[in-house]
């Protein structure tokens, strides 16, 4: 976790003239903080703060992994019902909770004073929300600079992707998440995603309406309109996929499959932050870049 | 007039067929011309994606969904022929749940074995299920009600099973969310190449077997006296059964209830003879499922995501049981005696402080014993003032919710004369579910206030059916369990397709189906103490009447009690009982079957002591639950209504088998 974050902080050193704010931040010692959702804890990471207690660290590395998880932090339980007795052990100033567990909260109320933040609302714009709530964040645990420095530096990420990625023939994407070898999820233009690959100037190819959480979940069928896509497949994919069978098939037969227009990404939690999104991009970007076959639009 | 009703069942049956396959070719002509078809399930052009789409999605979908019908018409009649039960299906006999909970486990253990063949896990578990419901009911020999009452309980604990499994992972279950809703949608022809062969041994194998079953009409002691080795032809007869069904499931998911509509379609069009509705049946299934197929494309352009056709054969299947039910000849009262007996009868006055001391024990135990980050703990001083603000409000709530589910148990058992009725088995559970599902579509932040009269009225509205439909059909137990089921499958049809619309509150909706003593606190508690002291102090007014009711109607007017008013005030006490626990500790209400069977089995038998004893024990159990649920897993935790389940129907099997010995 330590290499990471100080690679972060040489970057954003490197990028702003920062050093007044940090001094200021050091001053204070952060809270300890408890957090009962995945891309809050990503927030509260990226903030180089190590939480008291996290849910589901387990499930957290294998579909998150957005930075590693020392040993000392606790697992608190279920996100949806985290363990109550655990969590007042730990003491924390300060819990971070989503709209998600609106129920739960009136009860982590009673051990410490909680912050509920939500990044997917109903406007669709969860990147810029995630930034916001990063800000909020930092502000109750006293790294603002540090989230300015995170903030800025994904900027910088995406503006760089961006000019990479410039005058490239690249096709509208299609972002999937396999279910099984049947069904896929899509990323629409309202997840986070889909708002990836708008600061980075590539055409998002799904235009249908999509759920509460920005993506829809459709069988393999509904990609054969997309003739003119590429797609980008985000792990973990579960071996049943059509992306690892053999056989002949419709995602055999579409034609940006036959194209090779097809990659795949690292695992990436679609309900994530600021890191995550920047994380996302700079992998998207090193696949597109790589992959030659993926830019043949 | 036997040849007339057969040929007017064909006829029907045609006609179904054909309406959908012609809904289906308008269907496919409008997605791409008919001139191009030969073209297109010949060689499609690469370059059309309206051709590959044709090839490799809608024509195997179509030729599925006639596979996957027809198969589960078949195995439906031959359950329901071999059973002599005209309500067996693979929905009921719990096949379709077995499969799901061995692909769920394999999932999240074995995901290597998913990629070997996620059939092979699937016809596992469908076998290894019905086996054991089979073995439970050989018991009995094989008595309708036991088997109907095995696969529901099994069905249950399965159910339990893969919801205590997606709560600990949630994010590997989403793809089992999609198969468990039965998905027909095809991306190639593996899953007709998969069916066909498979399922055309199992049909050749039927007909072979078609004759020597018809024999099973006739009684044991005629059909033996023709030569035939009824017990191996039953048991062939309902492998090849299961078999189809495990196949079915495998491939696409849970089909609910084509199984069970197809041959009871047939039966009510006139098909009377056994060979006649194994060729009626598979073409009825065919037929309704190419038809629902068709309707869940037609409209899923309107949601987010898609609408499963299985959550669709589902939504319309229940309420088709639920006409049909009373229609058919309920089989007779067959459970009724040897449950009724007790084992052993020791006297109230040696039990009553037994289970009193049982219960503070345990709810000591619930409070000062637990799991804490540094290991297991016997909290004192500091320590207990800590914790006790967490462990008292969840166990003063369990004990109220099991009391409260043990005295709607027996209430519901003597009012229905039915020995395995409970909130969870008759599906009053579920009434209230859907009651609370009722009121967050009114309100988006429902009180508590709101959500009690929608329980309560669910509650109710359940009861009262059941009842009308109990008094139509003279007290019929399997309809009644038959009843249940059409509910649960209707409300887990609800709430898929609350999810296929993405709706956000179907995650609060699920969390709140799990059922858990977790969100209880001082205020909670005080609440549930307030409604359930009344509520737990009724009952007991009711002794005699309760001791009369068993005995029939005619005693019950001899002995002048008014019927009527009896049996609405024993209705109204046990909505309110069962929608106040429901609220309290959540819908898995296993307690109110265990509490009543356990206080009768150590001889508890008059209504007043029954009464106690079953509130005592359905608390002991779900304060035993919520303990087990907080500490085994630590620090993650299990809903205490899901242990309660998962400890409740082990008992209850243990309890069919021994009985029949």
């Amino acid at each position: 976790m330590r290499r990471g974050l100080n690679r972060r902080e040489c970057l954003a050193a490197l990028l702003l003239p920062m050093a007044p704010a940090f001094a200021q931040d050091a001053g204070k010692a952060p809270p300890r903080v408890a957090i009962v959702d995945w891309g809050l804890t990503t927030s509260v990471l990226s903030l180089g703060i190590t939480p008291a207690g996290i849910a589901e660290i387990d499930l957290y590395r294998r579909w998150a992994d957005d930075f590693p998880i020392s040993p000392d932090i606790q697992d608190v339980g279920l996100r949806t019902e985290p363990n109550l007795e655990v969590l007042a052990s730990l003491k924390p100033d300060l819990i971070l909770t989503t709209p998600f567990s609106e129920n739960v909260r009136p009860l982590l109320e009673r051990i410490a004073p909680t912050r509920s933040y939500a990044t997917y609302t109903p406007d669709g714009h969860p990147l810029a929300r995630s930034a916001q709530v990063l800000r909020e964040i930092a502000r109750e645990l006293h790294a603002e600079a540090r989230a300015q420095a995170v903030i800025v530096q994904a900027e910088a990420t995406f503006t760089a992707a961006r000019a990479s990625l410039a005058g490239r023939k690249i096709p509208p994407l299609l972002l999937a998440g396999f279910m099984d070898g049947r069904h896929t999820r899509i990323y629409g233009a309202d997840s986070l995603f889909g708002n990836v690959l708008d600061r980075l100037g590539l055409r998002n190819a799904w235009n249908k309406p999509t759920n509460f959480w920005g993506f829809s979940l459709v069988g393999i069928h509904e990609l054969a309109p997309y003739a003119e896509a590429g797609l980008l497949a985000i792990a973990p994919i579960p071996p049943e996929a059509p992306l690892n069978a053999s056989g002949e098939g419709l995602w055999r037969s579409l034609s940006f499959v036959r194209a090779g227009r097809v990659g795949t990404l690292p695992t990436t939690w679609a309900f994530g932050d600021v890191s995550t999104a920047e994380r996302f991009a700079r992998s998207l970007t090193k696949t597109l870049l790589d992959k030659e076959s993926l830019r043949a639009g | 007039m036997q040849a007339n009703s057969a040929s007017r069942s064909v006829v029907l049956a045609a006609g179904l067929a054909a309406l959908a396959v012609t809904w289906a070719i308008v269907r496919l002509n409008s997605q791409l011309p008919l001139h191009l078809w030969t073209q297109a399930w010949l060689h499609p052009s690469l370059e059309d994606a309206q051709q590959l789409l044709f090839h490799y999605s809608a024509l195997p979908r179509l030729v599925t969904a006639v596979l996957c019908g027809a198969a589960l018409g078949l195995a439906g009649t031959i359950f329901q022929h071999v059973l002599r039960n005209p309500l067996a299906s693979p929905t009921t006999l719990g096949v379709e749940a077995g499969a799901q909970l061995a692909l769920v486990i394999a999932t999240i253990w074995a995901p290597f074995l998913l990629g070997v063949g996620r059939e092979f896990v699937a016809v596992a578990g469908a076998l290894g299920v019905t086996a054991l419901i089979f073995a439970v009911s050989s018991a009995r020999g094989f008595s309708s009600l036991t088997l109907i009452l095995a696969g529901l309980v099994m069905s249950l604990f399965c159910g339990s099973l893969v919801v205590a499994l997606k709560l600990l992972n949630q994010e590997y279950i989403s793809s089992l969310y999609i198969w468990g809703a039965g998905s027909l949608a095809q991306q190639d022809w593996s899953a007709v190449t998969y069916l066909l062969p498979r399922l055309l041994g199992c049909a050749f194998a039927a007909a072979l077997l078609a004759r020597p079953l018809v024999v099973l009409t006739l009684s044991d002691e005629s059909a033996s006296a023709l030569g035939v080795s009824l017990r191996w032809l039953r048991i062939a007869a309902l492998f090849i059964a299961v078999l189809l069904t495990a196949f079915v499931t495998s491939a696409v998911g849970i089909i609910g209830f084509i199984g069970l509509a197809a041959p009871q379609i047939a039966r009510l069009s006139g098909a009377r003879r056994f060979q006649e509705r194994l060729v009626v049946a598979p073409l009825m299934g065919a037929g309704l499922l190419v038809l629902v197929d068709q309707a869940a494309q037609a409209s899923s352009g309107s949601f987010s995501d898609f609408l499963p056709t299985g959550a669709v054969t589902a939504l319309l299947g229940a309420p088709l049981l639920l006409w049909l039910l009373p229609q058919l000849k309920s089989s007779s009262n067959d459970l009724a005696p040897g449950f009724i007996a007790p084992a052993t009868a020791y006297r109230p006055g040696i039990l009553f402080p037994l289970l009193m001391t049982g219960l503070v024990a345990v709810t000591l135990a619930s409070i000062l014993l637990g799991r804490s980050t540094q290991g297991w703990s016997i909290a004192d001083g500091e320590m207990l003032a800590a914790l006790a603000e967490w462990r008292v409000p969840r166990t003063s709530v369990a004990l109220l919710g099991g009391a409260m589910l043990g005295m709607a148990g027996v209430l519901l058992q003597r009012l229905t004369r039915n020995p395995v009725a409970s909130p969870e088995v008759l599906g009053i559970g579920t009434g209230v579910a859907i009651g609370i599902l009722l009121s967050m579509v009114i309100s988006t932040a429902p009180g508590r206030g709101l959500q009690l009269a929608m329980s309560s009225a669910g509650a109710f509205t359940v009861l009262a059916f059941l009842l009308w439909r109990g008094i139509k059909s003279r007290s019929a137990p399997d309809q009644m369990l038959l009843t249940g089921i059409a509910l649960s499958a209707f409300l887990d049809a609800i709430i898929v397709s609350f999810i296929a619309l993405g709706d956000p509150r179907a995650a609060q909706l699920l969390a709140w189906l799990a059922g858990s003593t977790y969100r209880a606190d001082a205020t909670t508690a005080w609440m549930t103490l307030a409604i359930a002291a009344p509520l737990l102090l009724a009952p007991p007014f009711f002794s005699r009447t309760l001791d009369i009711l068993p005995l029939g109607e005619e005693t019950a007017r001899e002995l002048g009690v008014d019927l009527r008013l009896a049996r609405l005030a024993i209705m109204g006490l046990t909505a309110f009982l069962t929608a106040a626990s429901v609220l309290a500790i959540g819908p898995l209400t296993f307690a109110g079957l265990v509490g009543p069977h356990l206080a009768r089995a150590i001889g508890l038998r008059r209504a007043f002591e029954q009464l106690i004893g079953a509130a005592l024990i359905g608390a002991i159990l779900m304060i035993l639950a919520d303990w087990l649920g907080r500490i085994v897993i630590f620090p993650f935790q299990l809903p205490a209504g899901l242990v309660a389940a998962l400890i409740g129907v082990p008992y209850l099997i243990w309890h069919l088998t021994r009985r029949g010995r």
